[in-house]
């Protein structure tokens, strides 16, 4: 550029002598013609600019226009991210059911009603909020025991012994009723774990759906072969449980047996000895 | 016409020549200012696309739960696929299907250990003896379906156990071919480490198979030798009877 400024200053005389050699038969005053040229060339300069502004006019809008898409790419992207459409259709997302079940467990109390001969038991869950207080009256309720009461005769020891018995009994069945509950509950939940992963599966190596890392997309795999994997030891958690509900406590199982010695008792009581 | 004005017009072209040169100036770096905000538009748009695609985890075998489900899927819910044999059980397996609710659990307690403080003691031995050959019926049968269904499950974490270790191999020489997955460091190191755990599980699983296939054996022992017991001597009982007495 420098060396159009440098014409332009240096070519100034030889301009006017080519002028003066050009127009010789129309006689103009040297100054007007001067004044006239370099008004010329100032109005080319513009024209120039002009077009140039024009060039520069032109890039700024598209500058300014890519640049509000990239920031729109940006808020979309963050809108995404906040999005939670998609993944709230899933199975995964819904705990419902599983809190559902998990809730129906934890009723001790309930459960406990269903017993009409551990009332008291009851009781000392409902009533006691001191922590301390509550182990210590069920100690007392179960543990056959107790140095605070000495007894006077065998009616009255006996009678207390076969009212801790009946607790005993009736704690152990509230507890083999929850483990039933309980392996229903995990037999669903195993359930629920392969239609997830299946869920999941499909989702993530056939649909568009997620937006993720490769990281996260090879995390979230494993996390579903965890869950088939974790549905079978459910499922054999469940059968484990109820395996254990039908193996009665060698407790109920002197009760039982203690009533069917009764039962044989009276019905030998009741047979006549000779049959002829 | 004076000669200031000649020179102020001119001393005016070349104050415009200056802003020429600016404006060639200003043209170059709006290019360029144009070029690079276009080129980041391009490369946010291809990371958006990028993230949404699929295809380099999916020729993984990983991505192939096919197996896992297969297994997963083989465990039947309801009892009949392992014990077709056994009659009268229907009320045990009924409630053995139920899954919702609190009356399936309360039904398969019923079932599986009889005696509950709701349903009254049977009023007479033999009502007793019934009951109680009844619910050895359903807890032999609960058993049974039990012991093979554990089988079962330590067969699939046999092949569970296989499947994890090829499939951590491929993980872990995936990862340290660079190019090959995008994430950041920390994800290629919590990458790694699952590769680890999987080889871990496989152990696991496969200490767990034989575990079980030791369970079932002791308790299947446990649990029937009683009745076998039962039978021998209920055979012998028959040989005696119609053995003659004097020959």
């Amino acid at each position: 550029m420098k060396w159009k400024s440098y014409f332009c200053l240096a070519g100034l005389p030889l301009l006017c002598l080519v002028n003066h050699t050009l127009s010789a038969q129309k006689v103009i005053p040297v100054e007007d013609r001067m004044l006239r040229d370099s008004i010329a060339e100032n109005a080319s300069r513009s024209t120039k600019q002009a077009g140039y502004l024009t060039v520069i006019n032109r890039l700024t809008k598209n500058t300014r226009d890519e640049v509000e898409a990239t920031r729109s790419l940006q808020y979309d992207y963050q809108s995404h991210l906040r999005r939670t459409l998609s993944t709230a259709a899933l199975g995964v997302s819904d705990q419902q059911s599983q809190q559902q079940a998990v809730l129906q467990l934890i009723h001790t109390g309930q459960h406990l009603q269903d017993y009409g001969f551990a009332q008291s038991l009851n009781e000392a869950y409902h009533t006691l909020e001191e922590p301390l207080e509550k182990s210590r009256r069920l100690y007392d309720h179960l543990v056959p025991y107790d140095e605070m009461k000495v007894f006077s005769d065998l009616i009255s020891f006996n009678s207390y012994q076969q009212a801790q018995l009946r607790n005993m009994l009736a704690l152990e069945e509230m507890s083999s009723r929850r483990k039933a509950q309980l392996a229903q509950a995990l037999r669903q939940l195993a359930q629920q774990k392969i239609r997830q992963a299946d869920e999941l599966k499909t989702k993530l190596t056939e649909g568009q759906t997620f937006s993720m890392t490769e990281a996260e997309r090879l995390k979230l795999l494993s996390t579903m072969q965890q869950y088939l994997l974790a549905s079978q030891q459910l499922n054999a958690q469940s059968d484990e449980l109820l395996e254990q509900v039908s193996r009665p406590s060698s407790l109920k199982e002197q009760a039982l047996e203690r009533y069917k010695k009764a039962q044989i008792r009276k019905t030998a009581a009741t047979t006549p000895l000779f049959n002829f | 016409m004076d000669i200031a004005h000649i020179a102020m017009t001119v001393a005016n072209g070349s104050t415009l020549d200056k802003q020429l040169d600016k404006l060639e100036e200003q043209v170059a770096l709006s290019f360029q200012i144009e070029q690079t905000v276009s080129d980041i538009y391009t490369l946010q748009d291809e990371y958006q696309q990028f993230l949404r695609q699929a295809e380099s985890v999916r020729d993984l075998s990983w991505a192939n739960l096919i197996e896992s489900q297969t297994h997963a899927l083989s465990l039947q819910p309801h009892m009949d696929a392992y014990v077709p044999a056994y009659e009268n059980i229907e009320t045990l397996k009924a409630a053995y299907q139920t899954l919702e609710g609190v009356g399936g659990a309360l039904a398969l307690f019923q079932e599986l250990d009889g005696f509950g403080s709701d349903s009254p003691l049977p009023p007479s031995i033999a009502a007793l003896q019934q009951q109680l050959s009844a619910l050895s019926v359903n807890r032999a049968a609960f058993d049974e379906m039990a012991y093979k269904k554990k089988l079962q499950v330590a067969l699939s974490y046999n092949q569970v156990a296989e499947d994890l270790l090829t499939k951590a191999q491929e993980l872990s020489q995936a990862l340290l071919v660079s190019q090959r997955f995008s994430m950041t460091e920390g994800e290629r190191l919590s990458a790694i480490k699952q590769a680890h755990d999987c080889i871990l599980q496989s152990m696991d699983l496969k200490l767990a198979s034989d575990q079980f296939v030791l369970d079932v054996m002791d308790e299947a022992e446990v649990s029937q030798s009683g009745p076998l017991k039962r039978y021998e001597h209920q055979l012998e009982r028959r040989l005696l009877a119609v053995t003659p007495i004097n020959q």
